[in-house]
């Protein structure tokens, strides 16, 4: 009897061995695959959150900061995928984990199917507009964006995107135009708007007409303007890394960013955003006001433009890296809140099949353009439980302006 | 052989692929300025199609057919 056990024991041992040997395996084929299938490398060092469990629900009430943080065409179809490829089945990413979560609808004024510049518009300044005008009414009218707001209350600003930073997102925050493509006259309102960072590509839009790499229709030099006029200048990751505010003026790209290595990361770019907007030494005796900061993933929506699924969750898993970073401030700072949320959905991707351990999917696209499709939006940090239910994207807008103290918005300006 | 290029806003996708035949006046897609449909002025195949990230625009390149060369 005592023999039969101890080769029971010697039994066991040998299946805890290969249960071991095998979940080695299992985990380092799991591992390899986090990074891509068949050696795509989505994004180089991106690690999918190694936690599931969500963020908590902050008790503070007092919101110093807003991290605003745009996955341009990211539907709940991107967010799937992306996580499936970088997580698993039952993994998270960053933006995951944000404790309040909703459904956002996203129309415009003229279209069931809206244009970013519409939706920046109404992410920004609470109002439905006609696709390709920014931050302006149908009638013409001009609104005043959340930035604008932030700015007017003392509040730092910035933003940042992976286009050009004269782009249809980040120019519903900082510029006033009938049309998306007027370029060169948003450029000239982001810097009129005094904004402290503005990190991206576009360099092209702030060079004069003589200079070969110019988008412009004038001899203006804006660069040379906002230098003048007190912005730091900078172009590169190296000079990324040892640049100061108060203003910061970051064009990595004549175009837009090409979102690889020796460009810096979105999560570095939103890394440097907090580190120049959170300065706490300013103001009179030292008290900061907190700052509004807008981050946007613009290549999501490209990539579904072309279709293209390993483009689309390499882009994606870049702006979850950045939202990473926020989310590691804001947890150390408890009083700065962090939205994420898109514009709109790009290409009407579905998961329509595949294996549990997501090594094989079947994926599809509805359409080579945009949808209207309702988009999710998470949040972490005082106040974010306002942002849950089911809701007009015009609505973020006016949540974000009553939790900066003001209760009448949209309003227009001259 | 004789090429036109059409620009359409990417908001809306097109209905059109590389290899497929279009007649003049079809509705090719959406101006991006005038919100008003852009036709290809010719008849002919696709040639190529690319997305412009910076004009959000789809660019369309058609092949003239042989009629439209006579």
């Amino acid at each position: 009897m005592k023999k039969r056990r101890k080769s029971l024991t010697i039994e066991n041992l040998v299946i805890v061995f290969l249960i071991v040997l095998g979940s080695i395996s299992l985990s380092q084929g799991v591992s390899s695959y986090r990074n891509g299938e068949e050696g795509v490398n989505y994004i180089s060092g991106y690690q999918a959150s190694p936690g599931i469990k969500s963020y908590p629900l902050l008790r503070t009430k007092k919101v110093k900061n807003v991290i605003l943080c745009i996955g341009d065409g990211m539907g709940l179809g991107q967010v799937v995928l992306a996580r499936m490829k970088a997580a698993g089945l039952y993994g998270k990413l960053y933006m995951e984990r944000m404790p309040v979560t909703g459904i956002v609808r996203t129309h415009s004024a003229d279209s069931l199917v809206t244009d970013s510049a519409a939706a920046g518009t109404a992410l920004a300044a609470g109002v439905k507009t006609m696709n390709g005008m920014l931050s302006m009414g149908p009638d013409g009218k001009k609104y005043q964006t959340v930035l604008e707001l932030a700015k007017k209350k003392g509040m730092r600003t910035g933003l940042v995107a992976t286009s050009s930073i004269t782009h249809a997102t980040p120019a519903a925050f900082g510029s006033h135009v009938k049309s998306r493509g007027m370029q060169d006259k948003i450029a000239e309102h982001l810097l009129a708007n005094k904004i402290n960072v503005l990190l991206g590509g576009g360099r092209g839009y702030f060079l004069p007409k003589s200079n070969t790499d110019s988008a412009r229709t004038d001899e203006r030099n804006l660069i040379s303007e906002a230098e003048t006029a007190g912005y730091s200048y900078i172009q590169t990751a190296e000079e990324l890394r040892s640049a100061q505010g108060p203003y910061l003026l970051g064009l990595f790209q004549v175009g837009p960013l090409v979102t690889e290595s020796p460009e810096p990361t979105l999560g570095e770019l939103m890394k440097k955003a907090i580190e120049v907007l959170n300065d706490r030494k300013r103001g009179l005796f030292g008290k900061s006001k907190g700052f509004f900061l807008m981050v946007e993933g613009s290549q999501i929506d490209w990539a579904c433009h072309d279709n293209n699924a390993d483009n689309t969750v390499k882009e994606l898993l870049c702006f979850d890296e950045a939202i990473e970073c926020a989310l590691e401030f804001a947890l150390r700072d408890k009083h700065t809140l962090v939205v994420v949320v898109a514009d709109h959905e790009t290409g009407g991707l579905t998961v329509k099949g595949g294996n549990l351990e997501c090594s094989e999917l079947d994926i599809d696209w509805a359409t080579t353009g945009h949808t209207g499709l309702p988009v999710p939006i998470y949040a972490f940090g005082p106040r974010a439980d306002i942002f849950s239910g089911v809701y007009d994207n015009t609505e973020v807008a006016k949540k974000l302006a009553q939790l900066l103290g003001t209760k009448r918005f949209p309003r227009t300006i001259k | 052989m004789a090429e036109i290029i059409l620009r359409t806003d990417a908001t809306f996708g097109l209905k059109l692929k590389v290899g497929d035949e279009v007649r003049r006046g079809d509705r090719v897609g959406v101006n991006s300025k005038t919100g008003g449909s852009v036709t290809s002025p010719i008849c002919g195949a696709v040639k190529i199609v690319s997305f412009d990230a910076e004009s959000h625009e789809f660019i369309v390149v058609v092949s003239a057919a042989k009629q439209n060369l006579i």
